[in-house]
């Protein structure tokens, strides 16, 4: 399922915090499960261990459970991509339905619902028809409010952010959804 | 034939006290009318302010990653000289935005007064001139030593904390923050059933960024009365 990830780094994931038996066959980098810890159970979801680091771009047409840590682009359109408790992400995630628990560092585009929970750590912009903030959660960054048309992630990853100085419009500017925050990579 | 009046809605329970707020909807058409509006809001994110925004075509941005505007201001012992660092961090993207709308919400209640207006100014040199200032001020009773989150709801109610006093009648005289707010223009104020005041400020691009410091000192101590800009 991944476009690239760099070998250089253990690809084997400890044991998951999951009662289920499956999840002892540590010899896979991403495996399948039916019940996540604190998360929905999604059935027939990737997971991405916690002790996986990926660098590189991750993409596929399934969902994906993040717990360990994960560098560069995350896109799956079609499907939900869910960071656990104790993920790491630093990427533009690109997908269906985006949910936080864990820390994310770059921009989240759910192109039907983005929630960040409690205990979710976003630094970046937000883009979504429909995004829900629990409180208590830290968020530094954007949340878009033109939701009438879902705007695709754009490639240019080199792209810097427009000014929005003096620009009525700012919000409409296909470009803004590039705007990262300071410091955010 | 009767007729109801409609009036603000107040319900008061153990744990917190709702209110209508009289300024909250004069504020989102305002936003509505300005389409691509950037909005900061300096309390905590929610769904109920995503839900008031909501349709608006703004561009909302929060940074509560250090906590509450108050509690940072206690925490990191801030002084004249390091406030303006402080209302930097605020804003996540403070080199590309201009913003048009702060909402600062209850928190100048809990910072200390003499550092009030070099904060405000502060926050006025990250507007655009026609910016909208939206705060509430609070006066009778102490408000509670740490500041605790609003919660606002998608038709302008704002759940106040337990320990906010339910009524406080009469209450006056009314403070106008002119002083406080150089080259802003009061817009609009309101008492809300609580005691709350509402004040909402608009920001016409006057040399606030030019004012000396000891203009601003001078002016820390807020005027009873109403002089425009």
């Amino acid at each position: 399922m991944f476009k690239r990830s760099d070998s250089g780094h253990s690809m084997f994931p400890e044991s998951q915090e999951t009662n289920e038996p499956e999840v002892k066959e540590t010899n896979k980098p991403v495996h399948r499960t039916n019940a996540t810890v604190g998360m929905q159970p999604k059935a027939g979801a990737a997971v991405i261990g916690a002790s996986i680091h990926v660098r590189g771009d991750v993409s596929g047409e399934e969902d994906l459970i993040i717990r360990g840590r994960v560098e560069g682009t995350c896109s799956f359109p079609k499907n939900s991509v869910t960071v656990g408790g104790e993920g790491h992400v630093k990427a533009n995630v690109e997908a269906l339905d985006i949910v936080v628990e864990g820390q994310v560092t770059g921009d989240l585009h759910g192109s039907e619902k983005v929630t960040v929970k409690s205990s979710g750590r976003v630094e970046g912009n937000i883009v979504s028809p429909r995004v829900a903030l629990e409180e208590g959660c830290h968020f530094k960054g954007s949340v878009d409010m033109n939701l009438d048309q879902p705007k695709p992630l754009s490639q240019d990853k080199g792209k810097m952010p427009t000014s929005h100085k003096k620009n009525g419009n700012a919000g409409t500017d296909q470009t803004d959804i590039l705007t990262r925050p300071s410091g955010a990579r | 034939m009767l007729v109801r009046r409609q009036s603000p809605t107040i319900e008061s329970s153990a744990k917190q006290t709702s209110v209508r707020s009289g300024l909250l909807p004069v504020l989102r058409e305002k936003i509505i009318r300005q389409p691509g509006s950037n909005i900061l809001d300096l309390g905590s994110p929610g769904s109920g302010v995503l839900d008031f925004l909501a349709g608006t075509s703004c561009r909302a941005y929060w940074n509560t990653t250090r906590g509450a505007l108050p509690d940072q201001l206690r925490r990191q012992k801030v002084t004249m000289d390091n406030l303006a660092m402080l209302v930097d961090s605020l804003v996540p993207q403070k080199e590309s935005v201009a913003l048009d709308v702060m909402m600062l919400w209850h928190y100048l209640d809990y910072v200390a007064r003499d550092l009030i207006p070099t904060l405000l100014q502060c926050l006025i040199g990250l507007c655009r001139p026609g910016a909208w200032f939206y705060f509430m001020t609070h006066q009778g009773t102490g408000m509670p030593p740490a500041s605790a989150p609003l919660r606002v709801s998608a038709d302008g109610t704002i759940a106040f904390p337990c320990n906010q006093p339910d009524n406080i009648a009469p209450r006056h005289p009314t403070r106008l923050f002119s002083d406080w707010m150089p080259g802003c223009q009061m817009y609009k104020l309101h008492l809300m059933q609580n005691g709350v005041q509402e004040n909402l400020f608009q920001y016409d691009g006057a040399a606030a960024s030019t004012l000396e410091r000891d203009q601003i000192e001078k002016s820390s101590t807020p005027s009873l009365v109403f002089r425009p800009a």
